[in-house]
């Protein structure tokens, strides 16, 4: 009994150290974020406040001014056949043709980071500004990401820079359809993957999102081609894109409601029903 | 056991936390984005008089507190778990003559460039190398893993001397 509490005296520390050790990795291995576990996450309140108050958001107010306003002038000369007086259709549904799908949130970003293998970006809109999980995020220059978790005052979205889904996008000029994978080298570079061989390419041309994932409008910019090679092993091209957005100097988002995302998963999750 | 060295203690848990979040999350060097891991300093300054299983507790709460901060369950932690386990180890490695006494701490002034240089790369290159492993998931973009710990290794251990320099002096 007492060379046995001796033992156990000279390994107590190691022991300790593997449960702990073993915990750690349990999680790790377990994947990233859960969904609706926002306590463990930066989309938590007072972690979220702590990120508020830090000081990086001042430094690029003068670009971020400039890029506004170049926006809202190429939002005016675009819909300035549209511009009516917003107070006499309150509360008007417009049932006659078009029907809203998209509703947009802004937000700011709270925390980003660029150099993990999946990203995740902290928002500090959250549930009460009506934002929800599967809802797109993107800046004036193109896709961001997609919300994952949310809280009351903030929400956490995964970054395009991740390497576990592939956003759905096409080609501008000729709508062949694939997805963009991003390296997980450089926060500029991702691959379109998915393109037949026999599309014709031209270096520069402009992927946008495809409007096939029920989350993102169809024609959002992404990114551009930057090389591309046939590929003799499979029918597809390997293509090398350069995002738009410069993904480690974001400061506002827009957040983008499907209105009917709802209608049409529901719908397309019919499809099993066709296929056994 | 001493309340004051205890305190103390928390101290410098709070900083390396709060200096980590505020200032070095903002920094990102290079396409690869590398961000000094600034946080390790609260291991590398515990006193030499906690507890072993202690110093495991400890390196598991501050991993846990980055974990929630960045996002990122159990990286951190099973990076600062290994980091804590592997101090014990090497204080004993690196022990002077006469060992440690009470009253002495693990800082560069006290202890030797000398000392602290072979003492604090051993074991930020210990937990960067967990870190980084653990973050790609395997051995695929090795060389770049390779890169990323030796480059953001050198940054911490850069700002971890400064602060000897800053915050650590007799």
């Amino acid at each position: 009994m007492d060379s046995l509490l001796i033992f156990f005296k000279r390994i107590y520390v190691l022991l300790i150290f593997i449960v702990l050790e073993v915990t750690a990795i349990v999680f790790v291995v377990r994947g990233d974020v859960q969904r609706n576990s926002v306590f463990f996450t930066s989309a938590n309140y007072i972690m979220g406040k702590i990120y508020t108050v830090t000081w990086h958001g001042y430094f690029s107010l003068k670009d971020e001014n400039m890029s506004l306003l170049k926006h809202l002038v190429e939002a005016r000369s675009a819909s300035g056949v549209y511009i009516s007086d917003t107070a006499k259709f309150h509360n008007y549904v417009d049932t006659a043709g078009k029907i809203l799908k998209y509703r947009y949130i802004t937000a700011a970003i709270v925390k980003n980071s660029v150099s993990r293998q999946n990203n995740f970006i902290t928002l500090d809109a959250g549930s009460l500004k009506g934002v929800k999980e599967d809802m797109g995020v993107v800046s004036p220059d193109g896709v961001v990401g997609v919300v994952v978790a949310v809280s009351d005052h903030f929400s956490l979205a995964l970054s395009v820079l991740n390497k576990k889904i592939g956003f759905s996008a096409k080609l501008k000029n000729n709508d062949f359809y694939g997805s963009i994978v991003w390296t997980g080298k450089d926060y500029r570079k991702a691959f379109l993957t998915e393109i037949p061989n026999h599309v014709e390419l031209k270096k520069g041309d402009t992927v946008v999102t495809s409007g096939y994932s029920a989350v993102f409008p169809v024609g959002i910019p992404i990114a551009t081609i930057d090389t591309f090679e046939k590929n003799s092993d499979d029918n597809f091209y390997k293509i090398s894109v350069t995002f738009l957005n410069d993904l480690k100097s974001l400061n506002n988002v827009l957040i983008i409601e499907n209105l009917m995302q709802k209608e049409q998963l529901e719908l397309e999750g019919l499809e099993s029903k066709f296929v056994q | 056991m001493d309340f004051r060295v205890y305190s103390r203690l928390f101290l410098t848990y709070l900083l390396s936390v709060l200096i980590q979040i505020m200032v070095f999350h903002n920094i990102n060097i290079g396409t690869l984005g590398i961000t000094p891991l600034f946080y390790v300093l609260f291991i590398l300054m515990m006193p030499y008089e906690v507890p072993a299983w202690f110093q495991l507790v400890l390196g598991f709460v501050l991993g846990w507190t980055m974990d929630v901060f960045c996002d990122t369950p159990g990286l951190h932690t099973s990076a600062t778990v290994l980091m804590a386990y592997s101090r014990i180890k090497i204080l004993e490695m690196i022990s002077p003559r006469d060992g440690y006494e009470t009253g002495m701490h693990p800082y560069l002034m006290e202890m030797g460039i000398h000392w602290f240089l072979k003492y604090s790369i051993s074991l930020i290159f210990i937990h960067h190398t967990a870190y980084f492993m653990l973050d790609s998931f395997g051995f695929d973009n090795f060389s770049r893993t390779l890169l990323k710990i030796v480059l953001t290794g050198l940054c911490t251990e850069l700002f971890i001397i400064f602060s000897q320099y800053i915050a650590y002096r007799k």
